[in-house]
């Protein structure tokens, strides 16, 4: 009755399972396209589809000017309630900075 | 009239088709046009003479070996009398004098083709001598029904194979104007001909054909219609004439495109019968089929089954699985749908029926042959799983020593988090798939399934209960791993369920756990009020933790009580939980649930005076240390709502105190009671406020044996 499992023991095996620790937890995740996301995960498979809640996703958008070729960098970000993440954009998954 | 009752029977070149049909002056324009070419070009149309071209090349074929000639065909030889028209020449006077009829009717015809003909005429006349030379003749009527078959097979015969290329010559289309030209002289009727003779000694009008002609009418001819009956007046445009024409070009297209889709894929019709349908739907669905669909398709089924209970409670019956939508669906699909659901009863009963084959060798057959399904795909990668690559690795690495003080890494937690989950997942599965009671007659049998799964659910659960890390010794680690697990959402929501496997005992350390180490709980920091996610948590943590355990206390005898409220103030600063409404709320919890159990309760006894004594103890210890700190209690801004725990609190206080604890409080609290109460009478809110407000004090003033309605407002 009083034994427990070692304390450092946490059945981390493959890079998934690491994605796995993350269920529930905001993360953050990098996309093709120049688009990040932040939200709530709330399900993955193995292709890194995945189901985000309150998620704020941000594009960056670099618009030329024609005549000066000036580049002009701009930031476009917008909010979803859930939102569904093909895995095929998915570059990096990762807990957000906690700094 | 192109048709043979319905049917088209135009052929290519002919002059009586639609196509070809050439009004008288046409007729001549063509004639005209055809001699200006013959003397441009200075030749003679009569040159095409097949007779002269001819040379001679099947002369020179060798055919010999006829000498079995009769044995095969017969020795008296076929000959050229084809008697068949023999019978037709016994009505023959009466066809006759029905195509001349015929004839008459359709005299300008005739006049037309003459025209045309008499291009031919030389050639053609040589023709028929020729044919006329080898035939017994036949009378004049007859010929006319059975001529276009004389006309080529005779000629064939008669010439030597002189006439064949005239009759495909493919410049000309001379053949087919051999074919029909004899009707032009009157002895040869088309089918257009006998078609109408039939129909008039039928004594009908062809109205099949006539009626599919008006249907076919087109807008054009519809408004043509229309205009004629006008006076020929244009009634539109001509721009709008033409986006009409090309309105009807391009439906007239798409109707072309469609029919041509339809021909294509009607070609299969037919192909596979109903039987091969079934096997390759049950093919199909049989990789959709489990015998476990909780495990496998867990979201379905859960969803099917909240939406089932939302439409019950709507008064809709049926389920999405059983029945469907019979508004949503045609009639037509119902046999169909049912014979799907017969396919996949099937399906599952053979799958419970051979649970987990993954190959099948069939008797004859090279090799295995794989049984793939969603569940079991075809492996395509062998990836060692970690046995070997540990081997291997094992001798290089051994285990990390563990340092002294075992550090909780936020990583740490989650994946034992995630293996509580594991666990629990497996539990609640194996729940659902518990022996049923043993019926009549097979206990024995039943006894032992029934000890296995046992067995196997308590290892699981001991397994869970391993990993929640609940028995790790205190001080070991801060927090201690358990807290660490609650301070997770996740962990937090798991709670409950975790609970519903566990044994009371292990209920009751789970519980001595929790309220040693309360004040490391993350809900228990007083700046977690402070933002949104913070009282998210706190939500959290009241809605999953604290009812199962409340009803755990509520059952619980006095000796723990009093050991847990023992254990809570001995190792928590109470100042710190007593301002957290986790901690307020468990605080409440023993303090009513000993009260109940002192003043007698039926099932427990009532606690021998010593238990009381030490209860009391306690109780005034936790009161010196609030003392002074009751008033803190009450979170600056909250809402009424908010403090309802408070009062609550406050309220199982009361019962307990003895008559200075009570005046201490009355006197503390003083100030929260009348801005209540004074709030609640000056109207400043709405009713309901105010009676909140008025009830949430009442809590309080109630067990001191008060009432708000005695509390005098002092003049403002």
């Amino acid at each position: 009755m009083d034994d427990h499992a070692p304390l450092e023991s946490t059945g981390i095996e493959e890079p998934l399972d690491l994605v796995r620790l993350s269920l529930d937890e905001r993360i953050y995740v990098k996309l093709r396209g120049d688009r990040e996301l932040r939200g709530k995960l709330h399900a993955y498979d193995g292709h890194l589809n995945m189901v985000l809640g309150d998620v704020e996703e941000t594009i960056t958008v670099v618009d030329v000017n024609e005549e000066t070729l000036e580049e002009v960098i701009r930031i476009v970000k917008r909010n979803c309630e859930m939102l569904f993440v093909r895995g095929d954009g998915v570059i990096l998954v990762s807990p957000p900075s906690r700094a | 009239m192109s048709d043979f009752f319905g049917f088209n029977t135009v052929m290519p070149g002919r002059p009586g088709s639609r196509k070809v049909m050439l009004n008288p002056d046409e007729q001549q324009e063509l004639d005209r046009q055809v001699q200006k070419y013959a003397l441009e070009t200075g030749e003679d149309f009569e040159i095409y003479d097949y007779g002269e071209t001819y040379d001679n090349l099947a002369d020179g074929l060798e055919e010999t070996r006829d000498d079995l000639n009769d044995e095969t065909f017969g020795g008296t030889g076929a000959g050229t009398d084809f008697d068949f028209a023999s019978n037709t020449r016994q009505i023959a006077p009466a066809l006759k004098k029905e195509e001349e009829l015929y004839i008459k009717q359709n005299e300008h015809v005739g006049v037309r083709r003459s025209s045309f003909a008499s291009l031919w005429e030389n050639d053609a006349s040589a023709q028929q001598d020729s044919y006329k030379n080898g035939l017994p003749e036949p009378s004049q009527a007859a010929s006319s029904i059975w001529g276009s078959f004389g006309n080529t097979t005779v000629k064939g015969m008669d010439a030597g194979g002189r006439n064949t290329g005239f009759v495909h010559d493919p410049v000309f289309g001379v053949g087919t104007f051999a074919l029909s030209r004899p009707s032009t002289f009157g002895n040869q009727p088309s089918l257009e001909e006998i078609e109408a003779q039939l129909l008039r000694t039928a004594g009908t009008q062809p109205q099949i054909p006539a009626q599919q002609e008006r249907k076919m009418m087109s807008l054009e001819e519809v408004e043509a219609a229309l205009m004629s009956i006008n006076g020929g007046r244009p009634i539109y445009t001509e721009s709008v004439i033409a986006e009409q024409q090309a309105k009807q070009a391009r439906l007239e297209k798409r109707r072309a495109e469609r029919l041509a889709k339809q021909a294509e894929i009607a070609k299969h019709n037919g192909l596979m019968t109903q039987s091969d349908k079934d096997f390759i739907n049950r093919i199909q669905i049989s990789q959709l089929v489990t015998d476990d669909p909780y495990a496998d398709d867990f979201y379905c089924q859960v969803y099917t089954a909240l939406r089932n209970r939302h439409l019950q409670q709507m008064g809709i019956p049926g389920s999405m699985m059983d029945s469907g939508h019979p508004d949503n669906r045609r009639r037509g699909n119902g046999r169909t749908e049912q014979r799907m659901q017969q396919q996949v009863q099937r399906i599952v009963s053979d799958a419970k029926r051979n649970p987990k084959r993954t190959n099948v060798t069939v008797e004859g057959a090279l090799g295995k042959i794989a049984v793939n399904s969603v569940l079991n795909p075809r492996q395509l990668l062998q990836v060692s799983k970690r046995g070997s690559t540990n081997d291997v690795l094992a001798g290089n690495l051994p285990k990390p020593p563990s340092p002294g003080p075992v550090s909780t890494k936020s990583h740490t937690v989650l994946g034992w988090i995630e293996n509580v989950y594991t666990c629990v997942l497996a539990l609640e599965q194996m729940r659902r798939q518990q022996p049923p009671p043993p019926r009549p007659g097979e206990e024995e049998l039943a006894r032992e399934v029934i000890q296995q799964w046992n067995e196997e659910y308590g290892e699981l659960a001991r397994k869970m209960w391993r990993e929640l890390r609940i028995t790790v010794p205190i001080s070991i680690v801060h927090p201690h791993p358990f807290i660490s697990i609650l301070n997770y959402s996740k962990g937090k929501k798991v709670i409950p369920r975790v609970l519903r496997h566990l044994l009371p005992e292990q209920i009751l350390t789970l519980l001595t756990m929790l309220v040693a180490n309360f004040d490391s709980l993350n809900v228990c920091k007083s700046e977690i009020y402070a933002d949104v996610e913070g009282n998210q948590e706190i939500e959290l943590f009241m809605n999953t933790i604290v009812p199962p355990l409340l009803g755990f206390v509520s059952e619980a005898p006095f000796r723990i009580v009093v050991g847990l409220l023992a254990l809570f103030i001995e190792r928590n600063n109470m100042i710190w939980v007593a301002r957290s409404r986790p901690g307020l709320a468990f605080l409440t919890l023993f303090l009513t649930r000993a009260e109940i159990l002192k003043q007698g309760h039926s099932n427990y006894p009532i606690p021998d005076e010593r238990e009381i004594e030490q209860w009391n103890e306690l109780y005034n210890r936790l009161f010196s240390q609030l003392q002074t700190h009751f008033a803190a209690l009450f979170m600056p801004k909250a809402t009424m709502a908010e403090d309802v725990h408070v009062w609550r609190f406050l309220a199982a206080m009361a019962v307990g105190a003895s008559v200075e604890q009570q005046h201490v409080l009355v006197t503390e609290v003083r100030e929260q009671v009348l801005d209540n109460v004074i709030a609640a009478q000056t109207s400043r809110s709405a009713p309901e406020k105010a009676a909140q407000r008025i009830g949430n004090v009442n809590l309080f003033l109630h067990a001191l044996g008060l009432d708000a309605s005695q509390v005098t407002v002092p003049a403002m």
